[in-house]
């Protein structure tokens, strides 16, 4: 079966709504893709480092967010939406764990699920502090970049 | 472009760098007490050789630690060159060419800092490390490039203004309290085990390190602030300003005095008016004043073991007071140009108020007396009033004379001028209030009835040094004024007239009290009280009758064999080996013959030393004493007391 992985979806995403990030993608959005959790807690937290620079919220780059994002969408997918743990094991390990899924099935997605998946993504973006217009322009590039995916374009 | 400041910020000196010093003095003064303590248990005692082994126990954590971090920071960083940020790699080395550093930092990536940049290192090999994603803005476009040459740009500033030294101090020493704190407790929890201390004792003493853990945290945070808003303007100076505005944001930030960096609202508005900069926070002036206050107390109880308590008083409060005088003018100056130049009201009761009760809580707080049974600042109403008085006349001495120096120099330009002779005059004028107010509370520590304490303060409050106090905050207050009108050669003549003829004054009206010394051997002593009366003074060739201090004995006495002329100096000192008090009384060369002379006649028989008619101390020989010096001992001889009866020999 044909997988979709946490790090091509937010290349994707990036590559679509900041290209200039792409030469930057792989070392920025490492820390995001590996230890999702740890690196949320890092980017809320703010930076208060002595002798540092105490860095503002108004430049930021948008592949920290879009990691994070895709990483709650591919979790979602993988889990069907909250719906019953289905399929194993590893699956109600990972969510006892709270450990995010790092693939998801590639298939023919409904669109009633592509409509779950663009809520899911507007409403973690959100939640990560990005503006309205520009969550909803993320949440649209998400659902594109599946569509990618599925019909293995890219 | 900005346009100019109207004050010249930079001419103004920093608060900071004498708010380090002072908590340098309090966070020192512990360790040097808890090396001495250590030394105080090994075989040999507490000589210097000990000391400075021991002073290694409580650095070498704090020292160890920070080098530990750099360790830890150098190992999950990697150098910039290896990483794909090729570009960012190009503008940092540019813009550190750009900033001429004495030392080039070694620039490495952080892969896991994000957006987060700071320098740290060593001063000799300084570390400048980056996040992933501000190295990825240089490349995102015009506007991600120019924030992230203003970061690079804040960053070397750190640099070039020798932050990471002053950072590296300020760690090390906030890192030292939990080791001195640790033998606090250690000896808080002894005395509560073995001793007659209580449970209250060990948390007085707990609460006594968190306090200076905080006060030094505290400290620490506020250089952080300062230094940033530094690095900002050094940033714009030189880079672009948008940039650095479009970094730090505009957010207001809640508990800005806990935090390292200054909110992006308060950045924002120090780049716009730099001269908010000079606003000192009463805060900061009351965090250098519990320093101090806990300096005092703890120095004090050091030097008094080393030398006689006058003299450990009058040092302890020059060494302590004229950091805390700076820090305070400092503080005072700042906020007098700004305030005059916003057209407010400088807030001298504010800040007089502030260093008063700082004062009188660091002199609560110091460790090492307080776990050692010692005392803290006495809270008598005089004494505190004393303090209060000293305070507010300090301050608003202060504040005239940078008031008088503001009406010349509004903008500051001058400066240098002003300072040339303010700092000077504010070290004497502190050095000497301090030294006073010290003086008093050390008599009252050591023996709180003791009248020496009067005799000592009056000493120093009608001395030469007042007369050239008086002189200094009158020509420092008035002198700007007068400067234009009347010509320099004529206040000099002025000035030197009216010190000669205070100086004529002081000497007209106090009178030099000599007493009479003498020692002579003692024929027969016959226990009792003192009837009749002693005789009128006779010729030193004479034998004569006189009774002890005490009135428990009286004595017929041979002819003087020493006497006043032999006497070259009498000072109170505390015996090393019994904790008591002494006079210790330096013989003239002829005098330390004579003296020799008669304990070799006198080998178990009595001397005694008459002061004025009475014998303070009737000693037996036991075998000839060669050497310049000998011990008046009483029992019960306080510092007080010790003190009195050496003033009375020399005549003071």
């Amino acid at each position: 079966m044909t997988t979709v992985s946490v790090h091509d979806l937010a290349k994707r995403v990036v590559e679509a709504v900041a290209p200039s990030e792409l030469a930057s993608f792989e070392p920025v959005a490492a820390p995001y893709l590996d230890h999702p959790a740890r690196a949320e807690r890092r980017l809320r937290r703010g930076d208060d480092d002595p002798l540092g620079f105490g860095l503002g919220d108004a430049v930021e780059m948008v592949t920290p967010v879009v990691a994070l994002v895709s990483g709650s969408v591919i979790t979602a997918l993988s889990d069907g939406f909250g719906e019953a743990v289905k399929g194993g094991v590893g699956k109600v390990f990972r969510k006892l764990t709270k450990r995010r899924a790092v693939e998801a099935p590639v298939r023919a997605w409904s669109e009633d699920e592509l409509a779950k998946v663009r809520a899911t993504a507007l409403v973690r973006a959100k939640a990560l502090g990005v503006r309205e217009a520009k969550a909803e322009a993320l949440a649209d590039a998400i659902v594109v970049a599946l569509l990618l995916e599925r019909d293995g374009r890219g | 472009m900005r346009p100019p400041s109207r004050l010249e910020v930079r001419s103004f000196p920093s608060d900071t760098t004498p708010l380090l010093v002072l908590l340098a003095a309090m966070v020192l003064s512990n360790v040097l007490f808890a090396a001495i303590w250590l030394a105080g248990l090994d075989y040999g005692g507490a000589t210097v050789g000990n000391v400075l082994t021991k002073l290694e126990i409580p650095l070498s954590p704090a020292l160890a630690g920070w080098g530990l971090l750099v360790w830890w920071r150098l190992r999950r960083s990697i150098p910039l060159a290896t990483t794909p940020f090729t570009e960012a790699a190009a503008v940092i080395g540019r813009l550190v060419a750009e900033a001429r550093l004495k030392t080039r930092p070694d620039v490495r990536l952080g892969p896991r800092l994000g957006r987060r940049a700071f320098v740290t290192g060593t001063p000799g090999r300084p570390l400048l490390l980056m996040g992933p994603e501000l190295l990825g803005l240089c490349t995102t476009g015009e506007r991600g490039r120019v924030v992230f040459e203003a970061v690079v740009r804040h960053e070397l500033a750190h640099l070039r203004a020798g932050d990471l030294t002053g950072y590296q101090v300020v760690t090390v020493l906030r890192a030292t309290i939990p080791t001195t704190g640790f033998f606090v407790l250690l000896t808080a929890w002894l005395g509560l085990v073995y001793d007659d201390a209580s449970a209250a004792d060990v948390l007085v003493a707990a609460g006594c390190v968190a306090v200076q853990a905080l006060i030094a945290e505290l400290v620490a945070r506020a250089y952080l602030r300062a230094r940033e808003h530094q690095a900002d303007l050094h940033a714009t100076r030189y880079g672009d300003e948008e940039g650095l505005l479009d970094a730090i944001g505009d957010a207001p930030v809640a508990r800005s005095w806990l935090r390292r960096h200054p909110g992006g609202a308060a950045r924002a508005s120090a780049l716009a008016d730099p001269g908010r900069l000079l606003a000192t926070a009463p805060a900061q002036l009351l965090l250098g004043a519990i320093a101090a206050g806990s300096a005092l107390i703890t120095l004090h109880h050091l030097l008094v073991n080393a030398d006689s308590p006058e003299n450990a008083a009058v040092l302890t409060g020059v060494l302590v007071g004229v950091p805390l005088a700076l820090f305070a003018a400092f503080g005072i100056w700042r906020a007098t140009w700004r305030a005059t130049t916003a057209g407010e009201r400088p807030r001298t009761v504010l800040s007089a108020a502030v260093l008063f009760m700082g004062l009188v809580v660091g002199g609560r707080i110091a460790l090492f007396p307080i776990a050692f049974g010692g005392k803290g600042l006495p809270l008598t109403w005089p004494l505190l009033t004393a303090y209060a008085v000293a305070s507010l006349l300090l301050c608003l001495w202060l504040t005239a004379m940078g008031r008088a120096w503001y009406r010349h120099d509004p903008r500051a330009r001058r400066l240098r001028v002003f300072l040339a002779y303010a700092v000077p005059a504010t070290a004497i004028v502190g050095g000497w209030t301090f030294a006073v107010l010290w003086t008093w509370s050390a008599h009252l520590i050591d023996d709180p009835a003791s009248t020496a304490a009067r005799s000592t303060v009056r000493d120093l409050a009608f001395g030469v040094i007042p007369v050239l106090v008086v002189l200094i905050v009158a020509a420092t207050t008035a002198g700007p004024a007068l400067r234009s009108r009347v010509p320099l050669a004529t206040a000099i003549v002025g000035a030197l007239a009216a010190a000669g003829g205070l100086y004529w004054l002081h000497d007209a009206v106090t009178t030099t009290r000599v007493s009479t010394v003498e020692i002579r051997e003692v024929l027969t002593a016959t226990p009792g009280g003192c009837t009749p009366p002693p005789t009128p003074r006779p010729a030193p060739t004479e034998r004569r009758t006189a009774c002890a201090a005490d009135g428990s004995e009286h004595y017929d006495l041979g002819p003087a064999a020493l006497t006043t002329v032999d006497v070259l100096t009498a000072a109170a000192v505390q015996d090393t080996g019994s904790g008591s008090f002494v006079v210790e009384v330096t013989l003239t060369p002829d005098g330390a013959t004579r003296w020799a002379a008669l304990t070799e006649t006198l080998v178990n028989k009595r001397a005694a030393i008459v002061v004025d008619d009475v014998v303070e101390s009737a000693p037996y020989i036991a075998e000839p004493l060669r050497g310049a010096q000998f011990q008046i001992s009483q029992p019960g001889m306080t510092s007080g007391t010790a003190l009195a009866l050496a003033d009375r020999i020399t005549g003071r």
